[in-house]
């Protein structure tokens, strides 16, 4: 197998972890964490805090 | 003038470069020696600064200049080639036009916010001139926090060094040097992943849409974002792993080692994530390498491409050179424990529907296209970019995902280690060149037979217009931004001035605490502005949280008076109470807590 084929798997896989854990975010199954990240109007990226 | 003070400091490395590397060509050996004359400059100023003689910086640097000029004066044709492609017809190629005309773009773009800013944005500058002042002033690297905390230093230096000897040539303040350092630093990053697109696909097409996609197109990784929350020594960082990674591209012999290792090095002594992250990318290639090779039938010699042996040398030659630093810091392992970094909180999980908005809006599908559409390019060098890719995305998994996963599960507390988001930030760099192919492509689309034709007989390419409008665009959706990064109060005129006072009358052993009429303001930029004590002095997460935790038990609501007396009287100091009144006047009073807290 050549190292760009395994790339793409690790690639792909890595694709998968995040899908599910984002999916197991949105329905807060075992993240509970109810920061979130938003952007305001300015583009500022931050991390907003319901929970505090 | 930081920036001409830094290109005096970067001169007598280009020309060593320009020396050492006659087949170059002017546009790599400017880039390329400019970046590596920043790595120099902090591996040779650690060194020197680590016996408390920085200054001696100064006197090495017309000896580099004379050993350059010697070498290039040498080598004649280097010189020659250098003016023939500076004045002679390859000067006006479309591809080194186009360079200059993005990057002068880029360049004008990021000075309007660093020239009209009086301290940086962002949380993170506050600690970064507390840092580079103590070495101003003092001409050696730091070991502790004094005279604010008395604990160990653990962050790397290599930023504050820089940042010191800019200062000290230009005779500006830090936080200044600061705000334009930022600016070359983030102008050469993107000239040398333009060098590094054009030399993956062998296109300059590829190199002038990766200027332009890192220039306008980025998010995090990109200046706007470096900007907004003063990530420096990141930027710094991730510059000196794009000048590894170009030479790994580009230039694997013995001199190419060397001066690698000296990007590897630098990287260290400027930012241990950085370091970290480069080192990781470094492994899974190692590892992708050998199970192709143990794979492959027999015959095959393990690191064919010469990318993989390239790296084994870089690494052991940066071990060996640089163990000067590493053992001690290896020694220090254990109070890794006293840090957040093994338990940071203050980032919550990165979801599916925010990537688009830490990457860019558009850069985010553009460089999807380009990496679906590099699929059928066959090339080595492309094979390392998609793994660069690879180990920060997968990287960034493991720790935002898995091990926040884990943390939840076993601890019931959402954590995760080090700083995941800076796994995308680098990203950004590997994506930035597949978007740039993605519009190289785009180009492409269009014969280039197809041209307007121009008054006096000049031609219009259709490509040639898709460039100026791909320019014009990307330039206006980043103007856009411009407005809330330029000239933006961080702290009210009036407070600074005070802080100014404070810093001249108040003893050495004045501890101060701000009232809750403060408390919408950037306090934390106190502690450098008055160079004395307070519970507000920012202490990044690679820092013992000691400090912070004992802060936390005197001063949070409902506060013992009595305890915070014994505390000051205990630690010999003097306590200052600094309030503003609702006509916005400041005062000063003597530490009296009143009840309810400062």
């Amino acid at each position: 197998m050549t190292k760009e084929r395994m790339s793409w798997i690790l690639l792909l896989a890595a694709a998968g972890i995040f899908l599910i854990s984002s999916f197991l975010a949105e329905r807060k199954i075992v993240f509970t964490n109810p920061a979130i990240w938003v952007e305001d109007p300015n583009g500022q990226v931050y991390v907003a805090d319901p929970g505090r | 003038m930081t920036l001409l003070t830094s290109l005096l400091l970067l001169l007598p490395w280009v020309l060593l470069v320009r020396a050492l590397f006659p087949q170059w060509t002017l546009r790599q050996s400017l880039v390329v020696g400019c970046a590596g004359g920043l790595a120099a400059t902090i591996t040779l100023g650690h060194l020197l600064a680590s016996f408390g003689r920085l200054e001696l910086l100064f006197y090495f640097l017309p000896a580099v200049l004379l050993v350059a000029a010697v070498i290039v004066l040498r080598r004649s044709r280097a010189l020659g080639r250098a003016l023939e492609e500076l004045l002679g017809p390859k000067a006006s190629t479309a591809a080194s036009v186009w360079f200059t005309v993005v990057l002068a773009t880029i360049a004008g773009m990021e000075l309007i916010p660093a020239l009209t800013n009086t301290l940086p944005l962002g949380w993170d500058p506050s600690f970064h001139a507390i840092l580079a002042e103590k070495i101003r002033l003092s001409g050696a690297l730091s070991v502790d926090w004094t005279p604010f905390e008395e604990i160990p230093l653990n962050y790397p230096q290599g930023t504050h060094l820089l940042m010191a000897l800019a200062a000290r040539l230009s005779s500006l303040p830090v936080h200044t040097v600061f705000l334009q350092l930022l600016v070359l630093v983030q102008v050469l990053a993107a000239a040398l992943l333009a060098l590094v697109a054009e030399r993956v696909f062998e296109d300059w097409r590829a190199g002038v849409g990766t200027l332009i996609s890192y220039g306008f197109l980025v998010r995090w990784g990109g200046f706007g974002s470096y900007f907004q929350w003063g990530g420096l020594p990141t930027a710094l960082g991730a510059l000196l792993l794009l000048g590894l990674v170009w030479l790994t591209l580009t230039e694997r012999n013995r001199l190419g080692v060397a001066l690698g290792a000296v990007f590897l090095g630098s990287t260290l002594l400027t930012h241990h994530l950085s370091a970290l992250i480069a080192g990781w990318i470094g492994a899974l290639y190692l590892l992708l390498e050998t199970i192709e090779w143990v794979a492959a039938k027999k015959g095959t010699r393990w690191g064919a491409d010469g990318q993989s042996s390239y790296w084994v040398k870089v690494g052991l030659l940066t071990l060996v050179a640089y163990s000067y630093f590493l053992i001690p810091y290896f020694l220090k392992i254990q109070q890794l424990s006293e840090t957040a970094a093994l338990e940071y909180s203050e980032e919550p999980l990165i979801r599916l529907q925010q990537l688009p908005m830490m990457l860019g809006w558009v850069l985010a599908p553009l460089s999807l296209a380009g990496l679906v559409l590099s699929r059928r390019f066959k090339s080595e060098h492309k094979v390392f970019l998609l793994i660069w890719t690879t180990a920060l995305f997968f990287g960034f998994c493991l720790l935002d995902d898995v091990y926040r996963f884990l943390a939840n599960l076993l601890q019931q507390r959402d954590f995760t280690a080090f700083t995941p988001s800076r796994f995308l930030t680098l990203m950004s760099y590997p994506l930035a060149i597949y978007a740039g192919y993605a519009l190289a492509r785009l180009q492409t689309v269009f014969p280039e037979t197809w041209a307007i034709r121009l008054p006096f007989g000049q031609r219009l390419s259709a490509r040639g217009v898709v460039l100026v409008v791909l320019v014009g665009a990307s330039t206006a959706h980043w103007g856009s931004s411009l407005e809330h990064l330029s000239s933006q109060a961080v702290l009210p005129k009036e407070l600074v001035e005070v802080a100014s006072m404070l810093k001249e009358q108040t003893p050495p052993n004045a501890f101060l605490l701000f009232n809750q009429s403060l408390q919408q303001e950037n306090v934390y930029w106190m502690a450098y502005l008055t160079w004395r004590r307070s519970p507000e002095t920012p202490i990044p997460a690679s820092e013992s949280q000691k400090p912070a935790k004992e802060y936390e038990r005197l001063f949070t609501p409902p506060v013992d008076p009595q305890a915070i007396d014994q505390w000051l009287a205990h630690n010999n100091l003097v306590g200052l109470l600094l309030a503003r009144n609702p006509q916005g006047n400041y005062f000063i009073n003597p530490l009296s807590p009143p009840e309810g807290g400062p």
